[in-house]
């Protein structure tokens, strides 16, 4: 019994499932036209590669963040397993990459284990379980460090490949890799069962175990994929900068869940989803770039992304007529 | 001159009048053309069954919804009211069902909220004025409760009267009691009573109590009002009221389409579902009950009477211990929603908003329960062509109207979105048992024909049995084989469809009354 209506074109509903697109597009061009170098495909993979750890990071957070919870550790965690990785590729005898990446990414996996069992076990407030457990791995991290700058010379050259290293001598590594989990992430969420389940849980917990989904399970999947994002991401971090300091994770905490939520405004507005993330993570790593090549004052990107966030998620409450429950903490 | 003085004598008796007044809401017509005076310093009780029209028409008092029709006046004085804050300024004040105070902040602190004293150097809190004022006001009106506890550390009827003095604090004329038994304990009630019954004495207050308990409107009323669909049925002086006529009186008017019943097939099918003792909410519970194949059997009970909170135990969304459950032979110990599902058990809940992803479409809505079967491979990939295969007929087997399959299942109307529930859980295999709570609230008339349509359907050509609960008596016994009575968590009666007799059944829900 199929109505048939002719799909009427709403430009209000057009325009808030693209804005997002629509300022990277705009920017973009805004910057290509001021600045010809940075038309450059050079500083296309530049950008991509300076945008892959908040993109990583974002999409951690944005598992969470679809099923309704929210991750405040992945800056800490990102620290956490770069040291990690950094403190075990240091001793001489055991030095096989792969290995240690494995390790690195299991001890992720549990620190995410961890938060789902402190939020959905012991009954913490995702926000206040998440930023606790940030606050013990910083100190952690800290003490591991001394404090200070961490590096070894001894560190095997497959290090710093990974987040200085290029293939076919143009592409960065870091590129390709946040392209694989950006791919992954996007199938896993909207391609596969558990990745329906966990918007299901997201956009109604209470309708999620009426229809017979195990809610805890689903939230514990998204916590352990959120710290896994953010341990990969760190490890990236680390090794594009050959060398690991305390905090350097959480300054990439912040961007991260700006991202997220701009990309809370692509195509399900209110929904934060894997491409919006991207997306999201890609427009603040091309106002970054453009700003630097136009030579504007080094204020003058948080200004800019503070403006962005506030309005693009500014015009989707509108649209939406007030309630953004996915974008709320 | 002559009628000025009549009016006059009028503006004393009647503290609050309303003339037809209508509300409506989509597919309902909440309050019909009702008429109502509420005398001067008289306790008006107002009893009705559930979506009788009591509530809305508090709330047409407080100004929280505003009437399509109809007036209102106060001592004889036409009146708009825009908002409670309004209803409060003129003099009328409600004492609303749930609790509307403060747990850590003490009884003095809550009877102010709103109207703290300031202290004279116009920064601070002045607690020992606000604390003396209360105290004073307390005395007043001869209740002993301690005020400089917080209200967690009290007893829920002392809360209840905290409440109450509140509602005295400022010059009200007419107070509004919404069911203010509903959460006390059996030895609180009658002392609360009494406390209203002085209450009006002493002061120069009228209320309206509202309640759907036949024995203390009985004990408590001036006047009684009889609501039924959202109409006045009769009011009276409680000297010349019966409960019995009383009863009569909520009986509403059959307005249902006769459905078709076809009887005594089911009376020799086997058992599927049996039920005794559980232990639940922390107090154990008499549940006996049992349901047979093909049937479809009715769980009636007023508001707060534990039907949902015992099928929710049954199907495991809450923790329920020592049960003594069987479903199909088999001794059913931890329930959990997949475990019953997967045994062929599944609830359509009462909040349509807790069976449905509003903002998902169609196909994610009904595909949810099947994923399992429709994803492949080790990362379980959803096969979508198969997907959107199932939902388009589901919806075509249901007789859906929709325009498209990806269309957000909110645009839907309310019966097509109970008839996506219900169509969707057919196609569980070994589906065998519904649980349907109250499937048709909300719906219009011609909407709920259609699902009752459907569960005669499900029950005699499908095999399948359904328990509908329900707070609507014509349509439980117009629908169901059998009937079971639900009060204060526990099952006290059961009825055969030959033993249906709305009186009988209603003064069972109603419990104690002769």
């Amino acid at each position: 019994m199929k109505k048939n209506l002719l799909k009427k074109f709403d430009t209000k509903k057009f325009f808030g499932k693209y804005f997002l697109l629509m300022a990277i597009f705009f920017v973009s061009v805004f910057f290509g036209l001021k600045e010809p170098s940075f038309r450059q495909i050079d500083n296309i993979l530049d950008i991509i590669r300076s945008g892959s750890i908040i993109g990583l990071m974002s999409i951690g957070i944005s598992y969470t963040m679809i099923a309704g919870e929210f991750d405040f550790s992945i800056g800490a965690m990102a620290t956490f397993s770069a040291i990690i990785a950094g403190k075990l590729l240091a001793y001489p005898n055991f030095n096989n990459f792969l290995l240690i990446i494995f390790i690195t990414l299991m001890f992720s996996c549990i620190i995410g284990l961890i938060n789902a069992f402190n939020v959905l076990v012991i009954g913490i407030p995702a926000f206040i379980a998440t930023l606790g457990l940030s606050i013990l791995l910083n100190g952690i991290t800290k003490y591991i460090t001394g404090g200070g700058v961490f590096y070894a010379l001894n560190w095997p050259k497959t290090f710093v490949l990974l987040g200085q290293g290029m293939m076919f001598k143009v592409i960065p590594i870091p590129v390709i890799i946040f392209f694989l989990g950006f791919f992954f992430a996007w199938a896993h969420t909207e391609r596969t069962k558990t990745g329906r389940y966990i918007f299901a849980v997201g956009a109604n917990s209470v309708t999620a175990s009426h229809v017979g989904i195990n809610v805890k399970k689903i939230k514990t999947i998204a916590f352990v994929f959120s710290s896994f994002f953010a341990g990969f991401a760190g490890i990236i971090l680390g090794s594009t900068l050959g060398s690991i300091t305390p905090g350097m994770g959480d300054g990439n905490l912040l961007p991260a869940i700006s991202a997220t939520m701009l990309g809370a405004t692509f195509l399900r507005p209110g929904t934060p989803n894997i491409a919006g993330s991207v997306i999201g993570a890609l427009l603040l790593a091309v106002i970054t770039n453009g700003l630097t090549m136009i030579g504007a004052s080094f204020y003058m990107k948080d200004i800019i992304q503070g403006f962005i966030l506030l309005i693009s998620v500014g015009i989707i409450a509108t649209i939406k007529e007030g309630k953004l429950s996915g974008v709320s903490l | 001159m002559k009628a000025n003085i009549t009016n006059k004598n009028n503006m004393i008796k009647n503290v609050l009048m309303v003339k037809n007044l209508t509300k409506k809401f989509p597919g309902v017509i909440a309050i019909n053309n009702l008429s109502l005076e509420i005398g001067h310093n008289e306790i008006h009780a107002i009893i009705g069954e559930n979506g009788a029209g009591k509530s809305t028409f508090c709330k047409l008092l407080t100004g929280i919804y505003q009437a399509d029709e109809g007036e209102m006046y106060l001592f004889g004085k036409k009146i708009n009211i825009k908002n409670p804050a309004d209803a409060i300024s003129k003099g009328i004040n409600m004492v609303y069902q749930e609790r509307n105070s403060i747990n850590f902040l003490n009884g003095a602190q809550n009877i102010y909220l709103g109207k703290e004293l300031i202290a004279n150097n116009r920064l601070f809190l002045d607690e020992k004025k606000i604390y003396e004022k209360a105290c004073e006001l307390r005395e007043s009106l001869g209740i002993d409760v301690p005020l400089n506890v917080p209200l967690e550390d009290l007893k829920v009827s002392h809360q209840q009267m905290i409440e109450i003095i509140r509602s005295f604090n400022g010059n009200y004329k007419l107070l509004i009691l919404d069911e203010p038994t509903s959460s006390l304990g059996e030895k609180e009630i009658g002392p609360f009573l009494d406390f209203i019954i002085r209450i009006k004495k002493e002061r120069d207050v009228s209320i309206i109590f509202i309640s759907h308990k036949l024995e203390e409107v009985m004990y408590v009323a001036d006047k009684i009002s009889v609501f039924t669909n959202g109409k006045k049925v009769i009011t009276e002086d409680k000297v010349n009221l019966t409960p019995k006529r009383i009863i009569k009186a909520m009986l509403r008017k059959d307005l249902i389409e006769s459905v078709e019943v076809k009887q005594n097939e089911h009376i020799k099918s086997k058992i599927i579902l049996k039920v005794g003792k559980c232990n639940y909410d922390g107090e154990e519970h008499n549940l006996d009950f049992y349901i047979r194949e093909k049937e479809v059997v009715g769980f009636y009970g007023l508001v707060g009477s534990g039907r949902t909170e015992c099928i929710e135990a049954i199907y495991g969304l809450k923790p329920c211990e020592n049960t003594d459950i069987v479903l199909n032979g088999e001794k059913i110990n931890k329930s959990t929603p997949i475990k019953m599902i997967n045994k062929g058990v599944i609830l359509i809940p009462e909040e349509r908003a807790h069976a449905i992803f509003r903002t998902y479409s169609l196909t994610e809505n009904i595909s949810i329960l099947f994923l399992k079967k429709l994803s492949s491979g080790l990362l379980e990939f959803i096969k979508f062509k198969e997907e959107k295969e199932l939902a388009k007929n589901v919806l075509e087997k249901s007789n859906i109207v929709y325009s498209a399959i990806d269309q957000e299942i909110q645009k839907l109307s309310g019966g097509n979105q109970q008839k996506v529930v219900i169509g969707r859980s057919l196609e569980i295999k070994g589906i065998k048992l519904f649980f349907m709570d109250e499937p048709t609230r909300g719906l219009d008339m011609g909407a709920k024909n259609d699902i009752y349509k459907v569960m005669r359907d499900l029950a005699e050509k499908q095999n399948k049995s359904i328990v509908f609960i329900s707070s609507e008596l014509p349509e439980l016994i117009s629908v169901c084989d059998r009937l079971y009575i639900f009060s204060e968590g526990n099952v006290i009666k059961h009825f055969t469809r030959n033993e249906f007799d709305k009186s009988a059944i209603l003064k069972a829900a109603l419990g104690g009354c002769n």
